[in-house]
């Protein structure tokens, strides 16, 4: 049944429906329930899907394929956690499976075949936003996606390795280990680049 | 620039945290992609499911087709004894009290 409630988010009205009640709604098959919570979240997956996407057509492609795992699964939604929660869940899990399907398709990209010297690049780090982004955009492609995606949430998001353990279903201890190599690995990629 | 790693590693990150990626121009109009996607992938899975269910419903219209045939086939034979047995009542019963027919 179509809940009759005009959706305008951002408004602190009592009338407006919290996430539960939108999943409800669009358990039974109202999708206008389903947009309006994809207009809620999107901007916090569109945040997180664009530190793995490498241009606009896969961001999008991304973060549609996380919404589309949300409405498959809302069924599994229990209410326990926030909504919020679950669907960071959902998108560290698609992430991580985009990260893994783009390392087996993708060619290995040479370090001369990249288009900005990683020298100069390096040295202009800290003033060079840019060339910065650039630089460990580049670094990170060469790590495998287990690596990618835990350097991603720790180290540029900021998250604790209790947070990263929950929303990607690994052991704290797991994620520690991982961290600390998928860092040694990223050292060990700057350095080679700094020595060529 | 220093050449420590851990600290062009801190640089590095440190300038990713400050500068996220501006995603406004894919998030304009993204709810009407994702709602277009959303019901292709509906009606995708109805279809998907009705050609799943080919087979059983060729099967089941074989059988029907088979069950009315057969049905078909044993009433014409009946219609056809009563009919041919009706029409020669006389005869039939004469021929049962000569003893010529047993």
């Amino acid at each position: 049944m179509p809940l009759n409630i005009s959706y305008k988010a951002g408004m602190a009205d009592p009338a407006i429906p919290d996430d539960e009640a939108l999943v409800a709604c669009a358990r039974e098959g109202d999708e206008e329930a389903f947009t309006e919570l994809v207009r809620r979240h999107k901007r916090r997956v569109f945040a997180a899907a664009s530190r793995f996407a490498r241009d606009d057509h896969q961001l999008d492609d991304l973060c549609q394929e996380v919404f589309i795992r949300a409405f498959r699964n809302l069924s599994k939604f229990r209410g326990e956690a926030p909504f919020e929660h679950w669907l960071a869940r959902i998108t560290v899990s698609a992430c991580y499976d985009f990260l893994r399907k783009e390392r087996r398709t993708r060619e290995q990209i040479s370090l001369d075949a990249h288009p900005f010297d990683l020298r100069d690049s390096r040295c202009d780090a800290s003033a060079s936003a840019r060339g910065a982004s650039e630089l460990l955009a580049f670094a990170m492609r060469q790590l495998s996606a287990d690596e990618r995606l835990i350097i991603t949430l720790a180290e540029i998001e900021e998250r604790s390795m209790r947070e990263i353990s929950e929303l990607t279903g690994w052991s704290e201890s797991n994620v520690k280990v991982r961290a600390f190599r998928a860092r040694q690995n990223l050292k060990k990629i700057l350095e080679t680049s700094h020595e060529r | 620039m220093s050449d420590n790693p851990d600290k062009i590693l801190e640089t590095l990150f440190s300038t990713a945290r400050a500068t996220p990626p501006d995603t406004s121009r894919v998030e304009f109009g993204f709810e009407t992609r994702f709602a277009a996607r959303l019901r292709d992938e509906t009606r995708g899975s109805l279809a998907e499911w009705a050609w799943r269910l080919c087979p059983f419903f060729a099967a089941l219209a074989l059988a029907v087709g088979w069950w009315n045939y057969s049905n078909l086939r044993s009433d014409t034979d009946a219609q056809i004894v009563v009919e041919a047995t009706s029409s020669n009542d006389d005869q039939t019963l004469l021929a049962y009290m000569t003893g010529e027919h047993r």
